[in-house]
């Protein structure tokens, strides 16, 4: 027998009280592991956005980063359009290897909801070799390729048609796209021309996408094409460092509930060995009777708490892991923008690094029970018989 | 060395409660032989288990000395006094202190651990087969009687071959039938190389001690 047994037996003589501070640690864990799995996950997801996207400047009327992020990568409306001559000029100017032009409109549809229409050209789709299509990309001038999920809600197949209420025509479902994970699953592309008629945008777009011969070019061209009139030059760099300032505030806050969550739990933690402490003083004093020295209590009370601590914190960190995919929809929903794919990456590290946590963090709470613990004095707490 | 395992020389011991100053032992002096078996009776309230808990290095006197082997315990500090007690002391209980969730053999085992002696095991079953309880190795507490369980807490005192082994009231909370067995594993296992300390109310484990001694108001005299 070690002190690790006994102090495991012990535990085992209150199971619920030992089991509800396990919970207690474990969801404080399962916050942590999924706040470091978001951290990590999030920057990570909006990367790949945006090496995806393959743009690395992105060209619209005046507006902000954040606007031009959402347009670049997701899609939206504006009550401004680009005169669709830029593209032309930004097509001219040196170090400037691909400039999609892109229109972008929204129609109300079914539940509240806003079904994107994104009109896109040839260079769109060479910049997005990603997407695969079952079917065809605009083999006639009414086709439409839906997105994934665009094409569930609108329970359609390839040949189908499709007519929208406040569009003046039909058309045919050319392709649907392999679902990504991302917003574009909710899309409807057309081709530019048909979007800027049915629209009645002739000659207007929300944006030009523009992506560089060679990076190093970048301020150059930028400047470049500042130099035109009425436009908005944003980085992808500046989108993604935005997006991130934006979530981080989001994030801090996060952090404040984290914190109370596990200040909650090492409190729990901490009463709970308090009265399991005050519970056993004439045991304590029995175990100093029979040979047990101050350090050796201590050890196990320490004990005791890290292996509850443990427990809490490794059951929370698999937990929070299994929950991810539960948890990156949940806050899909509440985020300013949200990546395509998982936006939680809860790795073995970070698992690890949470269940060490809590185990540090156990056995702090549990210093003070565990000194109380050690100073039992023998003869007083066996005077209690 | 010395013929007496144990001496005290003047002890006293008393305690603060509230207003009230209780002098629990008075000026008590005794010398205890190597393998006696000694008792000592007194009403509840004499000092009794104050001057066992004095002699078992328990508690430290206000006055006086106690002489364990030739020596002067008083004067050890806290972890040389909790090596001795892990090492030349056993103790027993008038309410077993089994943990409920070991078995009788870690039961036994505790004190080893304490003491840091890992090769237990065979003793252990050794003793435990000696208070008759060789088929009850893997029951727990909350399956064995009280005198079983007393039973296991006389082998769990001499886990460690103590020198001396201290039992308070071990009958205190057993009926006479149960009572009888550990009384009988008691004194059989202290013919061995052993010293034995009682506090007892009981007349008829006092009968079986070599000596006897009363304890009135914190005050030790010699039974005739």
């Amino acid at each position: 027998m070690t002190l690790f047994d006994l102090a495991w037996r012990t535990l085992l003589r209150r199971p619920v009280r030992s089991v509800l501070t396990i919970i207690g640690v474990a969801l404080a864990s399962a916050s942590l592991c999924s706040l470091l799995g978001f951290s990590r996950g999030y920057a990570e997801a909006l990367k790949r956005d945006f090496a995806r996207a393959g743009i690395h400047l992105f060209v619209s009327t005046e507006g902000c980063a954040m606007e031009a992020a959402t347009l670049a990568l997701h899609g939206g409306e504006v009550p401004k359009f680009l005169a669709q001559e830029r593209a032309a000029e930004v097509r001219r100017i040196p170090g400037v290897r691909v400039a999609t032009e892109i229109l972008v409109f929204a129609l109300p549809a079914e539940g509240g909801r806003l079904q994107m229409f994104y009109g896109i050209d040839n260079e769109w789709r060479a910049l997005k070799p990603h997407l695969k299509i079952s079917g065809e990309w605009f083999p006639r001038a009414d086709s439409i390729v839906l997105g994934a999920e665009a094409a569930e809600v609108l329970q359609r197949r390839i040949g189908d048609r499709i007519a929208f209420p406040d569009l003046d025509r039909d058309f045919v479902v050319s392709g649907v796209l392999a679902r990504t994970g991302g917003e574009e699953d909710g899309f409807l592309y057309l081709p530019l021309p048909v979007a800027q008629h049915v629209f009645r945008k002739e000659g207007k777009l929300t944006g030009v996408g523009v992506a560089l011969a060679d990076i190093e070019q970048l301020p150059a061209v930028k400047g470049r094409i500042e130099a035109l009139p009425d436009v908005y030059v944003v980085t992808s760099e500046q989108m993604l460092q935005q997006i991130l300032k934006m979530v981080g505030s989001s994030r801090v806050l996060m952090a404040a509930v984290l914190a109370v969550a596990v200040a909650v739990a090492v409190l729990g933690v901490l009463n709970t060995m308090l009265m399991s402490v005050t519970e056993q003083a004439r045991e304590f004093g029995f175990f100093r009777c029979v040979g047990a020295s101050r350090g050796q209590l201590l050890i196990l009370i320490l004990l005791e708490t890290t292996i509850l601590a443990a427990a809490g914190g490794l059951l929370g960190a698999c937990g929070g892991a299994v929950a991810s995919s539960w948890m990156d929809r949940g806050l899909r929903g509440t985020l300013p923008f949200a990546p395509s794919g998982s936006m939680i990456a809860i790795t073995l590290d970070i698992i690890f690094l949470v269940a060490l946590g809590a185990m540090v963090l156990g056995a702090v709470a549990g210093l003070y029970p565990a000194w109380r613990a050690a100073s039992t004095v023998p003869a007083e707490a066996l005077r209690h018989e | 060395m010395s013929d007496s395992v144990l001496e005290l020389r003047g002890v006293c011991r008393s305690f603060q409660r509230g207003r009230e100053r209780i002098e629990a032992v008075r000026e008590v002096s005794l010398r205890i032989a190597r393998r006696a078996r000694v008792a000592i009776v007194g009403p509840s309230g004499s000092g009794k288990t104050t001057l066992l808990q004095i002699m078992g290095c328990l508690d430290r006197p206000n006055a006086g000395a106690v002489l364990l082997d030739g020596e002067d315990i008083s004067r050890l500090v806290e972890s040389q006094v909790t090596r001795l007690r892990a090492r030349r002391i056993g103790f027993v209980f008038q309410s077993f202190h089994l943990q409920p969730t070991l078995t009788a053999l870690e039961n036994v085992l505790l004190p080893a651990l304490f003491a840091g002696n890992r090769n237990g095991a065979s003793r252990a079953r050794e003793l435990l087969a000696l208070v008759g309880l060789e088929t009850r190795l893997h029951h727990r507490p909350g399956e064995l009687s009280g005198g079983e369980m007393q039973r296991v807490a006389v082998a769990r005192a001499l886990i460690n071959d103590p020198g001396i082994v201290f039992a308070d009231e071990p009958t205190g909370s057993l009926d006479s039938t149960s009572a009888a067995p550990v009384i009988d594993g008691l004194f059989s296992l202290a013919q061995r190389d052993l010293t034995l300390v009682l506090v007892t109310h009981n007349n008829e484990l006092a009968r079986r001690a070599d000596l006897r001694f009363v304890m009135r108001d914190g005050r030790l005299t010699q039974d005739a």
